[in-house]
């Protein structure tokens, strides 16, 4: 579509903000990223095509991982709409409350929390396999200070380790 | 004035000082500083600070309101928006935060390189933002005068200035402490009011409480006649839909995003979020149903209706005094209004927030005198729109935006993380599309329709997410795959930047 021409060096040192579509060179290498890493540079003994290709592998796998989940939690909850508003279902009392309040109500709240710590857990697995192929320290991408912790502890902890009290 | 409107008056006063308070200046020198608090807030701060930011008018009071007037369609409202950050932790949450942008036309920019797909976003971002500020202007207005007795301008201005104020002398940074304490306020707000109420009914003599089985019934005859149960099928699924991707187009949300160190960090404050939004949801949820037990009857109801024609959107406000007599009531009302205040105040400020910075970005230079200007700007149009528009439901009002951001930007962020194949021509369609069809069928639905429940058709015109995010999704794959243009040229080096975990984050960088 539309490419606006490159604005000068000169405008982009000035202390100032956008004025156009920054290029996609500047977009990419902002705020410290690993932007060599990311850009597909050699990795480990791994060459520039190989680490891409390995970052294409864990890109599909995350997004099975987030349709499974997230489709799945869609399809659930038609369904279970589709039973109280179709079935009697949701006149049954469980404790002096019919269905129909407590599902909704309260029940959906579990599954929620389930299934975001499971594509947490099945996440941070995805990115540590990841890490493992591309030939980098398994302990670093998952957060030393997360609930899942490597077991075995390989690196000291980092120096920024201060407290996230969790 | 009674001593409920002192209360009252005075727990507004203590939450507005605290706030000015947290955002009181000092603090904040960049412009970097303006905009995401340099990137410094650790996991746990951040879930506290969006889940405070998110938690508006329409969850504190709207929910409890919805559930009270058309009882179990109420209740799929708080799941809708917990799923809302399931779908956004499942899709966004790591590549939005690795993408590196501050705002979504930054990430519009990023992925397209495309001038016009950048002024659609900008379009689109402050519209949601501008037409989301109205019901929390609104809801300020309905608190006060329903328990402070004040006139119905008074809170949109009260929460205007105090926004301005944190927002112009502060920036963001002291926002992220002030939406992080405002989280725990509202939830004590409510959960304090809500173990009185419970002690309170529980000891209540059987006889003095209305049936209990009224309570279940689908819809109080004080709020309108029942719908047919299909109706009500695709009324709460088209909800569901449009709250759950609808989250994924918030600007005052996904803004919060960056302030991530990580994308490992920002898939953990979606989690912890997710937690602290379900905690608090258990509340509207019981009081919802507590107001449905004391005011079960049509009497009751009628008698809620009579005292100065109030909404359903103040049963929280008037709970208390239900259900306690003098002082006690009192204190409950006035601490639940406070917490109502806590709601106005984050969201608005977190919304006028990223709409200002979006605003002074395209059209002001990024400067922080342009994100001082845009702030302006950000909460004048909505204070005009709000004194000119009548009253919608709280809870509907948001519901609407929800349905025009998860049509407008949804599809086209989800595709972009997700699918190398769009092209800027596909997004651009694709947006264009579900702005136009989900703003226009609302539009039509509110001018043909009166209550949020009607028959067949119509109620695809006024909940209208059903078709209209599964339209602009078609939309956007079929232009990008058959028209003529071509993915953008560096696609494949964004694709990696997106989802490339960081890796030596942890020890060289913060």
């Amino acid at each position: 579509m539309s490419s606006p021409e490159e604005p000068s060096p000169a405008a982009w040192s000035a202390a100032r903000g956008p004025r156009a579509v920054p290029s996609v060179r500047e977009a990419l290498l902002s705020r410290g990223q690993a932007a060599e890493h990311t850009l597909g540079a050699e990795q480990g003994n791994l060459s520039r095509a190989e680490s891409a290709a390995a970052v294409r592998r864990l890109m599909r796998a995350q997004l099975r991982l987030a349709l499974v989940l997230g489709v799945g939690f869609f399809v659930l909850l038609v369904v279970v709409g589709l039973l109280l508003t179709a079935t009697p279902i949701g006149a049954l009392l469980l404790a002096g409350v019919p269905l129909a309040w407590v599902v909704p109500g309260v029940g959906f709240f579990p599954v929620l929390l389930g299934t975001a710590w499971l594509f947490q857990r099945r996440a941070e697995a995805n990115e540590r396999r990841w890490a493992e192929v591309v030939g980098l320290s398994p302990s670093d991408p998952a957060a030393p200070d997360g609930p899942l912790r490597p077991s075995t502890p390989a690196t000291p902890p980092a120096p920024d380790a201060e407290g996230e009290p969790r | 004035m009674t001593g409920e409107q002192i209360t009252v008056l005075f727990a507004v006063g203590v939450v507005c000082a605290l706030t000015l308070l947290l955002g009181s200046p000092g603090l904040s020198r960049s412009t970097s500083d303006f905009f995401v608090a340099s990137r410094r807030v650790p996991p746990w701060m951040n879930a506290s600070a969006i889940a405070g930011e998110f938690l508006s008018a329409a969850s504190f009071l709207g929910v409890a309101g919805l559930i009270l007037a058309h009882g179990t369609y109420g209740l799929w409202f708080p799941v809708g928006y917990t799923a809302g950050f399931l779908i956004l932790l499942l899709f966004m949450a790591a590549p939005l935060r690795r993408s590196g942008a501050y705002t979504l036309p930054d990430f519009v920019v990023l992925r397209f390189r495309s001038a016009l797909m950048r002024r659609m976003t900008v379009i689109v971002v402050v519209a949601a933002g501008w037409l989301y500020i109205v019901p929390q202007l609104h809801g300020a207005s309905i608190a006060l005068s329903a328990t402070g007795g004040a006139p119905g301008w008074v809170g949109p201005l009260l929460v205007s200035m105090v926004v301005l104020f944190v927002v112009l002398t502060g920036g963001m940074r002291s926002v992220t402490l002030a939406q992080a304490v405002q989280y725990w306020v509202k939830l004590t707000a409510l959960l304090v009011p809500t173990v009185f109420i419970l002690l309170q009914v529980g000891l209540w003599d059987r006889l003095q409480l209305p049936a209990i089985d009224g309570a279940w019934s689908t819809s109080l005859a004080a709020f309108g006649p029942a719908g047919d149960p299909w109706a009500e099928f695709s009324r709460s699924t088209s909800v569901l839909l449009a709250l759950m991707m609808g989250t994924l187009g918030l600007p005052h949300v996904l803004v919060r995003f960056y302030t991530n160190p990580d994308g490992a960090a920002a898939r953990r404050t979606t989690t912890v979020l997710m937690g602290l939004l379900v905690l608090f949801y258990l509340l509207p949820v019981v009081l919802g149903v507590v107001a449905r037990l004391v005011w079960g009857t049509p009497a009751a109801a009628g008698e809620i209706a009579r005292s100065g024609g109030l909404s359903h959107d103040t049963a929280i406000l008037r709970l208390p005094a239900a259900v306690f007599e003098g002082l006690s009531s009192d204190l409950l009302t006035a601490l639940i209004a406070g917490g109502a205040f806590a709601a106005f105040l984050s969201t608005t400020s977190g919304l006028v927030v990223s709409v200002s910075g979006v605003l002074s970005q395209e059209f002001f230079s990024g400067t922080v005198r342009g994100f001082r200007l845009g702030a302006l700007l950000a909460i004048a149009v909505p204070l005009a729109v709000g004194t000119a528009t009548s009253e919608l439901a709280l809870a509907g009002a948001v519901a609407m935006v929800f349905t025009f951001t998860a049509s407008a930007l949804a599809p086209v962020m989800l595709l972009g993380v997700w699918w190398r194949g769009l092209t800027a021509q596909g997004a651009i369609w694709g947006m264009a599309v579900g702005a136009v069809s989900s703003l226009t069928a609302q539009v039509l639905g509110l001018a043909l329709g009166e209550g949020p429940v009607q028959p067949g058709a119509l109620q695809l015109l006024v909940s209208p997410a059903l078709w209209c995010v599964p339209l602009a999704f078609t939309v956007t794959v079929v232009v990008s795959r058959f028209g003529r243009g071509q993915p953008p040229a560096h696609t494949d080096a964004v694709m990696l930047r997106l989802h490339a975990p960081e890796v030596p984050a942890r020890q060289g960088r913060r």
